[in-house]
């Protein structure tokens, strides 16, 4: 069983949770950089490739706010915070250790999914609130597109906890460590939960919301702080997603030598280079093409992967 | 000053965030810009710490640069690339030229005199109120009801005239542009926008009656016309991977770009012609008259580009009328139109020789 260490100091957890959103994104935005270069043809070390971030960030800080004509200024602040809080409250119901999770609630997929449908609220609030034309096209399209992918995640974990018995993340592994891997058993299941990944945290080829046909959509009036934690909080729910996806699909901290974190750390540092490989190479897809291929494709084929994945599991 | 100085070193390491105000020519400035790892060509003004002018700008667009200018948080910088003559006359007053060296380690120096406090430029007053709140109607926003009017000169939206798949939006009328991501050089569009739908659509090409602020010899921008149309027609390659999200391949282009060869260029068609790189931005988007999507437009550059590049000489391109594009794009969303657009820059804007004939409506 899995040790809910998490609860019995929150001070404890709330720091594990923020360390591994910070270096969860700090990872992602390097890797970023690491394969821009590659893809761009440049020499660039990986040294140079983890000081850069960094670098922006806090130039970017630096940076003065921007007050537009009428904005709500509240919300404006509080949009990225509450995109931040929603990764940190998804994280917090995954194992990060062999044996250990902050709050391995059992409900877990329900609170990692209420944490996804609300970024909505997130992302709407933040193309809202500036009161400028590009920002509110940003988050229309954020709801367009996340009212047709977000049903996918559903049935991908849906279809993950059947063989657990159980919708807490800590059962969802420990059936891997008695079974397989769920990539082995449900193998529609990563890509469906990848495009949700890139979708929520509207990254790469799903970058619709913040696109720069839209002159960054809901951050294209955002200046100075606002801006730097709304990029950061996106990269940060993308390494949430990643480790999710490490969790659900290829039994997370399980390994041999290793200690479990460090098996954790480095299959969710494969799936953020495989995102982060689409990035550079996918273009944004349309719009409309997205949410009917969602609609048509996608969603259809979840069903048919909860079947397969129900069939096994009787089986 | 030591303290001042550390949080200088750190910032040192980051590639200087510019947004680019394009002008007319400077494909080659463009493209050493963009090619430069040093550099983060950004989509908003408000990411930007410098405002680059390259290619010369249309009397029309200098009201709208100032706008540009002012919207760069302060402090800002600002500087032009490759324009000739007194740049005075852009209206930003004092604008250091940046050198033909090393771009970024200027833009890394001007930065870091802004940062300092040390280069700071006023605002120009122009992003504020470009008119007065109108005191008519009986909210005094001069429209009926609680709707309409121009107070601010800011168009209020107007409920809309028919409805766009059953879901009525207010209609919202804007100018878009000219220094937006991906337009067309000496373009802007005014718009009526329902939602993210372009229900209505106007082409809004500079006229050039009189000589743009900076303009210079295209002769000058190359010693070889012929690479410099492969240049030209590569920069608009990086333009449209850049607005396709894809930031590092619009770099890889802009280094062609800068010195194209036949094998640079198929380098670049392996890579971006895949159903799943490029393609999947541009595939099925922006079909016009003669059947051609997007995809169709910029494998043609490539085509024309290898064509330029081999001698063999390639057919002109056409001009395309601004009213059929303004046609075709009306009923579009937001982002087809746009991608759209980047792909007709070679065929749209001011044409520059007979600058009496492109001023059009």
């Amino acid at each position: 069983m899995i040790e809910v260490a998490g609860s019995a100091n929150p001070a404890v957890a709330a720091v594990v949770v923020l360390a591994v959103l910070a270096v969860g994104a700090w990872v992602v935005a390097a890797t970023e950089t690491l394969v821009g270069a590659r893809v761009a043809g440049e020499r660039l070390g990986p040294v140079a490739a983890l000081g850069q971030p960094l670098a922006r960030a806090a130039a970017a800080w630096r940076r003065p706010g921007v007050v537009t004509e009428r904005p709500d200024m509240i919300l404006w602040v509080i949009a990225p915070a509450l995109y931040a809080a929603l990764a940190a409250t998804a994280l917090s119901v995954l194992p990060l250790g062999a044996r250990w999770a902050v709050a391995d609630v059992r409900t877990g997929i329900v609170v990692f999914g209420a944490a996804e449908v609300l970024a909505m609220v997130a992302v709407y609030l933040h193309g809202w609130s500036p009161n400028s034309p590009f920002p509110l096209v940003g988050a229309y399209r954020f709801v367009a597109s996340g009212l047709s992918f977000l049903l996918l995640s559903m049935f991908v974990l849906i279809a993950a906890a059947l063989p657990a018995e159980s919708m807490s993340f800590g059962r969802i592994l420990v059936s891997q460590q008695e079974g397989t891997w769920n990539l082995l058993r449900q193998p529609l299941g990563l890509p469906l939960f990848l495009i949700v990944a890139l979708g929520v945290s509207f990254y790469g080829p799903l970058d619709l919301p913040d696109g720069d046909d839209i002159a960054g959509g809901t951050d294209a009036e955002a200046s100075g702080p606002v801006h730097v934690v709304w990029q950061w909080a996106r990269r940060a729910m993308l390494a949430t997603y990643a480790l999710a996806t490490a969790v659900v699909f290829l039994a997370g901290p399980t390994g041999p030598w290793l200690p479990g974190p460090v098996w954790l750390a480095v299959k969710a540092v494969a799936i953020v280079v495989v995102l982060v490989w689409l990035r550079h190479r996918v273009g944004r897809v349309p719009m409309d093409r997205f949410v009917l291929i969602c609609w048509t494709v996608l969603l259809p084929l979840s069903f048919v992967h909860l079947a397969i994945a129900g069939v096994v599991t009787l089986w | 000053m030591a303290v001042n100085d550390r949080p200088g070193r750190l910032t040192a390491a980051a590639p200087v965030p510019v947004v680019v105000a394009r002008g007319l020519g400077g494909h080659r400035d463009l493209a050493r810009v963009r090619a430069d790892p040093g550099i983060r060509v950004v989509a908003s003004p408000r990411h930007a710490t410098v405002l680059l002018v390259v290619g010369a700008i249309p009397r029309d667009h200098l009201e709208p640069l100032a706008v540009l200018h002012d919207q760069v948080p302060a402090p800002r910088g600002a500087a032009t690339l490759g324009l000739t003559g007194d740049t005075t006359a852009l209206g930003l007053g004092d604008l250091p030229a940046l050198p033909h060296g090393d771009l970024s380690a200027a833009l890394r120096a001007l930065q870091r005199d802004v940062l300092a406090g040390r280069a700071d430029r006023t605002a120009l007053g122009r992003a504020d109120h470009p008119v007065d709140w109108q005191g008519v109607g009986p909210h005094g926003q001069g429209g009926e009801g609680m709707m309409g009017g121009t107070p601010y000169g800011r168009m209020m939206p107007m409920p809309p005239t028919d409805g766009r798949d059953g879901l009525a939006l207010d209609r919202l009328s804007l100018r878009l542009g000219p220094f937006l991501p991906g337009l067309p050089p000496g373009v802007a569009l005014d718009v009526g926008l329902q939602g993210d739908v372009l229900e209505d659509v106007d082409l809004v090409v500079a006229t050039l009656d009189d000589a743009p602020v900076g303009a210079r010899d295209a002769a000058t921008d190359d010693p070889t016309p012929r690479s410099l149309e492969a240049t030209r027609l590569l920069v608009a390659l990086c333009e449209l991977c850049d607005l396709a999200g894809l930031s590092a391949l619009a770099r890889r282009v802009a280094r062609v770009a800068l010195d194209p060869g036949p094998a640079g260029v198929e380098s670049l068609r392996r890579r971006l012609d895949r159903p799943w790189a490029l393609r999947a931005a541009t595939d099925g988007v922006g079909v016009l008259d003669d059947g051609r999507d997007v995809t169709d437009r910029w494998r043609g550059w490539l085509d024309r580009a290898s064509a330029e590049l081999d001698g063999r000489g390639a057919s002109p391109p056409r001009r395309r009328d601004p009213a059929d594009v303004a046609e075709a794009l009306r009923g579009q969303e937001l982002g087809r139109a746009w991608l759209t657009l980047c792909s007709l820059a070679p065929e749209l804007g001011p044409t520059v020789p007979t600058p009496a004939s492109a001023a059009t409506p």
